[in-house]
């Protein structure tokens, strides 16, 4: 659907390009420069011919002395209009290209700022290509487009004027058909406009699906789904194809319609003016005279039938763009924010209540046309959570698969905002808090591991911390081992996501990164999931002493790896049912009891002994 | 320009419609000298006194003139612009075709980033090439063509001469073009680096915000925009270079016109009439010039981008089915491996024209795999343990054929996998991979995504013995729930369990679960585990292989193997191993002893 007038679109482009206006600005100054150029150099020719060359023709002696000069001085105008042509070119191609980084750049800041509800929601192929095809769509309009827009609107209007003044009727009578090409564009705009719109829609689509087969390429293969992915590719792009070949229809029909005008006009003049030359009211020269401000007026017309599809080509892809810029980002700035100050005392969790958020309600608040997830009414993933984390404590989060630990987390780092209750930080909430400084204080060992395509040194330093904390964690959580072994060693390249690494090197770099920048709060979900116990084992003395005084939160399905732990909650359907240390909660014999029973037995009593 | 000749086909394969487009262009530009021919027709019988029947016929012929020239130009651009939008389809195809088949060792090496903007903007530029490039060509040349027919009707003298300048030009030309496409190639590559960082970032942004990046990311992804910036700006500024080289050519041509032309005027070869047409016509082939100056920028960019989709369409295919293939039967199948040896980077050398690795590329890593000897047999149970980064990973990918095993290495049924059809041996094979990765569409879809047609029935079974019930209905709409990419919007165990269910439909003789259920809780796992040997010993013989690092779930396998390294350091029954010193003895007493340790 075309969303939104054109210029009412376009105009959000134009504070961006105001940014330049004076590189616009110059690259128009040069038009008349070109305009004179070209007047000059008929008159050049005129002398050329008058002066000299019917003289010689004449066979008059020596006619041709002075020639040399004149036509030196013709190609002189002829070289100094390419110059300033070339410096047109480039200058709009300068302003285009500054637009267009801007726009990216701000794009790029605006996703950025968004939060996980977004991330969870928008496949990144689609992101992806707002942030750089999008962009790119818009460099015909800002690179060509602008000044010669203009030049051709002046020109349109100042011959309109012209004509006028020459002879009203006439100018009327080749007018006549202008309220019907108006006609014919306004029924081809709409048409051109929704076919652009669907077009930057599908190619989003499209390069979803491509970044979604290219990440799991893996699982295509292994499932033998090769046919039936070229198959879904196949159709995505035989979509494109078809509305694509659609606005090559319109567009196409739209510049020749506007010839055939010109020439319609033509045969109008022609008649008409024949007409008042039978009758004496028009002279022959003014209709040769209008005949060519026929031609001057449909020639900048044409170009700008071209620039139209232009036009509506941008101001498609500008609706994308600006339709992402104006997501806001679920969890919100406080306008008095504060820096988060140094963690004292306590983090408490008031009466959390906290579901997903629905989708439906992001998906029309973002209103981007192709929202991943269909309607759905989240259930609460936490209710009446309650919890304080002393400064210094450790806290274990345990439960069954699903039960809303890894949430209690993300709460907590704030990627989203509760919907009940209050998460404080030394008494302050957390809404209150300037993101990017409360999560500075915390570090985190996801349960997905990423790893940026970078040096080992930068994915665990992320280009904060020093070679010394980076070698140290890393020690600490015997990555060190793994990586004395690779030949650049701490500056072996990983590819993407760390793929030639395995799974728990990844994770031990993972670990390595939360450790080195020495974090007031250590935030452990599964961190030693796909690492051997022996490993594991090990990390687990040397965290043991590293983090002795530290504050902790630790998720773990090995239970064996949180006996230390102060105080174990343990979490049921997103209700806490149990809390206390590990021998209260064995006392207890609940939920707790029960699991720790069952590993216990997997170990103890596998082999006959006890 | 090798690089455009050998896919010339791309656009020679449309030499039906380009035909076409090129006979309606020319028909089109005809009818466009026509009319003003018509309307001195008119003019002069206006002044030698007309009627007004005479006038309103003219004017009717140059109606009827419009309406064919509409159609003959709506049919060129039809024509040649569908042709572009069709090379598009095509492109994509041939590369999405060439991609889905590369083995995963090429994605390890390149950047998802990349290869979508390969696949996106290059393509772009090739379809660039096949449409306006085209177009305009075509443009040029009919008025080249032309222009030249009129000048040599004039004087054959004169016109040669005017062409005096041409090598001139050409030379200049031709080295703008060669820069033009060196910054293209350059631009090129930095739109890929932007897209890759903006796709990774995307991709980790979950890490990128807990860690507070955004800031590092903003100021990354703003220099390489600038790189990208600066790479188009010195091209344009190259490519509008051409512009004044083209005004230089056509002033030499005038001046050759006026002084030569001068002189044959004055030898009274030439009328004046005759040069003024002359110099009209070289003004007029000016503007096609400076328009062929862009084609030829459009052909740089175009070549440009073919040579960096011409190294994806040439990646060879490392792992592909064998031209005449043994079948390896219905039932039960053992799983053989023989002193295999594995080491990645020796693949890398194969992609070492995308990558850029020269001749001499040697990798200083480790074998991943080492003279491994192992064996499940049918409807076996068989466990792998190990270190870090020992090679469990590896074995179980070489039993998919899912990395480049040697000949004669691994064994299924008796037959080597580099001799199974590769379909055949997949469908066989049931794999849990380490990373769980889901699509973005339904549980559904993602559970029966090995078996797209599979019944509700299939599909609940799967999602029951993967222990996926329970959350199922904590799910929005169950079954139907959307999850997000990578199926982000899943817990981390649930994800997992997804994974599960799905090698489970497809109901394969062997099943490769690799760490599957690393972050569920025990007593989940336990119960999968429980129902996984249920459901194997119902399917009559499933050979079951597990890689995990809980020692606890996998005890009661028929074998263990133990690797450390790359080797298999043990093997044996759970009673053999830890009688045995070694590493899985030191694995179980960890265990055990932390297990006893609580239990006090
Ligand atoms: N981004 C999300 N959007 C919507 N629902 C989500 C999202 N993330 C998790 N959920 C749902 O919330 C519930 C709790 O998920 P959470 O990740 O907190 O579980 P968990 O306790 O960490 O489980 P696991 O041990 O498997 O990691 C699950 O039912 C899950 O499906
Ligand atoms: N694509 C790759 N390119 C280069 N090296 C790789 C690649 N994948 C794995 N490796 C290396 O090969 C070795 C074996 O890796 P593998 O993934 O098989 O280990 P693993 O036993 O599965 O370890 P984990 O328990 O951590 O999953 C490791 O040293 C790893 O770094
Ligand atoms: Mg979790
Ligand atoms: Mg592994």
């Amino acid at each position: 659907m075309p969303e939104g007038r054109d210029l009412t679109v376009l105009r959000r482009l134009v504070p961006f390009i105001r940014v330049h206006s004076s590189i616009v600005v110059a690259s128009a100054l040069l038009l008349p420069a070109l305009a004179a150029s070209q007047l000059v150099q008929p008159y050049l020719i005129r002398i050329a011919i008058d002066g000299y060359l019917t003289p010689a023709s004449r066979g008059v002696p020596g006619a041709l002395s002075g020639l040399t000069g004149l036509v030196l001085l013709f190609v002189a105008v002829l070289f100094g209009e390419m110059i300033v042509r070339f410096a047109q070119i480039y200058l709009m191609q300068l302003a285009g290209q500054r637009i267009m980084h801007d726009l990216r750049c701000t794009v790029f800041r605006h996703v950025q700022r968004l939060s996980m509800s977004f991330f969870d929601r928008y496949p990144v192929g689609q992101t992806m290509t707002r942030v750089t095809s999008d962009v790119e769509a818009l460099n015909d309009l800002v690179s060509q487009g602008i000044v010669s827009i203009a030049r051709d609107l002046t020109m349109v209007v100042g011959i309109i004027g012209v004509m006028l003044w020459v002879d009203w009727r006439l100018t009327l009578a080749s007018f006549v058909v202008v309220p019907l090409l108006l006609g014919i564009l306004a029924f081809l705009r709409t048409r051109l406009r929704a076919a652009y719109d669907r077009v930057r829609s599908l190619v989003a689509r499209q390069n979803a699906f491509l970044q979604e087969t290219i990440s799991g390429i893996e699982v295509v293969q292994a499932f033998v789904q090769e046919r039936r992915n070229q198959k879904d590719f196949a159709k995505v792009r035989g979509d494109i194809l078809e509305i694509e070949l659609h606005s090559v229809r319109l567009s196409s029909w739209l510049s020749a319609l506007v010839q055939a005008a010109t020439t319609v006009s033509t045969a109008l003049v022609l008649s008409y003016g024949g007409f008042g030359i039978i009758e004496s009211t028009v002279t022959l020269g003014i209709l040769v005279q209008f005949m060519m401000y026929l031609q001057r007026f449909y020639q900048p017309l044409e170009d700008l039938s071209d620039k139209y599809d232009t036009l509506q080509r941008a101001a498609a892809a500008t609706t994308k763009i600006f339709g992402l810029l104006d997501v806001e980002s679920e969890v919100r700035e406080a306008s008095n924010m504060v820096s988060m100050p140094h963690f004292r005392d306590r983090i408490e969790f008031k009466s959390v209540t906290f579901a997903y958020p629905s989708v439906s309600e992001a998906a029309a608040a973002a209103k981007l046309d192709e929202a991943n997830i269909a309607i759905s009414t989240a259930a609460p993933v936490l209710e009446n959570f309650n919890l304080t984390i002393h400064k210094g404590e450790k806290v274990a989060i345990v439960g069954a698969t699903g039960s809303g630990k890894s949430t209690v987390i993300k709460l907590l780092l704030r990627h989203y905002d509760v919907q009940k209750g209050s998460i404080t930080v030394d008494g302050i909430d957390i809404r209150g808090m300037d993101q990017q400084s409360l999560r500075r204080a915390f570090g985190t060992v996801p349960q997905d591991v990423f790893m940026f395509t970078d040096t080992i040194a930068a994915n665990v330093g992320l280009g904060v911390f020093d070679r010394e904390s980076i070698k140290d964690a890393a020690r600490v959580v015997e990555a060190d081992r793994f990586i004395m072994t690779l030949p650049d060693s701490y500056d072996t390249r990983l590819g993407e996501r760390g793929a030639n690494l395995s799974f728990g090197e990844r994770q031990l770099l993972a670990f390595a990164r939360a450790l080195a920048g020495g974090p007031a709060v250590l935030v452990l979900d599964e961190a030693t999931s796909s690492v051997d116990s022996e490993t594991e084992a090990q990390i687990q003395r040397a965290l043991d002493r590293l983090i002795e005084d530290r504050t902790a939160v630790i998720i773990a399905h090995r239970l064996s790896t949180i006996r230390n732990v102060d105080r174990i909650v343990v979490l049921h359907h997103g209700v806490i049912r149990e809390v206390g240390t590990h021998r209260e909660l064995l006392d207890l014999d609940g939920i707790y009891a029960r699991l720790h029973r069952l590993q216990l037995q997997e170990m103890v009593g596998a082999d006959g002994v006890t | 320009m090798d690089i455009l000749k050998r896919y010339l086909f791309l656009y020679t394969r449309h030499r039906g419609p380009y035909f076409l487009g090129a006979v309606f262009l020319i028909a089109t530009n005809a009818i466009a000298l026509a009319i003003p021919r018509v309307f001195g027709w008119a003019i002069d019988d206006l002044e030698a006194g007309a009627t007004r029947g005479l006038i309103l016929s003219y004017a009717g012929a140059i109606v009827v003139l419009a309406v064919f020239q509409t159609v003959m130009r709506v049919g060129s651009r039809i024509f040649v612009l569908s042709v572009s939008r069709r090379i598009d389809y095509e492109m994509k195809g041939m590369l999405h075709k060439r991609l889905i088949h590369l083995a995963p060792s090429f994605f390890a090496a390149t950047n998802t980033g990349d290869l979508m903007s390969r696949m996106t903007n290059d393509v772009m530029l090739v379809r660039a090439l096949g449409g306006p490039g085209v177009l305009y060509f075509f443009n040029a040349f009919v008025m080249y063509a032309l222009g030249l027919a009129y000048m040599v009707s004039i004087s054959w003298r004169l016109t040669l001469v005017v062409f005096l300048p041409l090598p001139i030009v050409a030379v200049l030309v031709r080295i703008l073009v060669h820069r033009v496409r060196d910054y293209v190639t350059r631009a090129r590559i930095a739109l890929s680096d932007l897209n890759t960082i903006v796709q990774e970032n995307l991709s980790g942004v979950m890490v990128v915000k807990s860690f507070a990046l955004e800031e590092a990311q903003n100021l990354r992804f703003e220099n390489q925009s600038a790189t990208y910036m600066d790479f188009g700006l010195r091209e344009a500024w190259t490519r509008a270079q051409m512009i004044p080289v083209v005004g230089l050519g056509g002033g030499l041509a005038a001046v050759v016109v006026i002084g030569f032309g001068g002189r044959m005027v004055s030898a009274g070869d030439l009328s004046i009439g005759d040069l003024v047409a002359v110099m009209s016509y070289v003004g007029v082939m000016v503007m096609p010039t400076v328009a062929l100056g862009w084609i030829l920028s459009l052909v740089q960019r175009g070549a440009a981008a073919l040579e960096r989709l011409d190294e994806v369409l040439v990646a060879p295919v490392t792992i592909s089915s064998p031209d005449s293939a043994r079948p390896i039967g219905d039932g039960p199948l053992s799983v053989v491996i023989k002193g295999l040896n594995f080491r990645y980077d020796d693949h890398l050398r194969n992609y070492g024209g995308i990558l850029k690795l020269d001749e001499t590329f040697e990798s200083g890593r480790r074998h991943a795999l080492h003279k491994i000897d192992f064996v499940a047999k049918e409807g076996g149970y068989v466990a792998i343990v190990g270190r870090v980064g020992s090679g469990k990973s590896t074995l179980l990918k070489a039993i998919q054929h899912l990395i480049e095993v040697p000949e004669g290495s691994v064994f299924l049924g008796g037959v080597d996998v580099v001799e199974v059809e590769l379909d055949e041996l997949r469908q066989r094979v049931g794999f849990v991979p380490q990373d769980d990765f889901l699509f973005s569409t339904t549980v559904f879809d993602n559970i029966a995504y090995g078996q797209p047609d599979a019944s509700r029935g299939e599909v609940d079974t799967a999602a029951q013995i993967a222990g996926l019930l329970v959350d199922l209905e904590c799910l929005p709409d169950g079954l139907d729930t959307v999850v997000g990419e990578r199926g982000a919007t899943l817990s981390g165990g649930q994800r997992q369990r997804v994974a599960v269910a799905r090698a489970i439909l497809i109901d394969s003789p062997i099943l490769l679960l690799d760490n599957a259920l690393s972050n569920v809780d025990a007593e989940t796992e336990r119960k999968i585990l429980d129902g996984l040997r249920a459901n194997a010993a119902s399917n009559a013989g499933r050979t079951l292989v597990v890689v995990s690092n809980r020692i606890g779930a996998i005890q009661d396998a028929d074998h263990i193997y133990v690797m450390d390294e790359g080797r298999v350091v043990n093997h044996g029954s759970h009673a053999q191993l830890i009688q045995r010193p070694g590493l899985y003895a030191d694995m179980f007493e960890q265990q055990r002893l932390s297990a006893e340790l609580e239990k006090l």
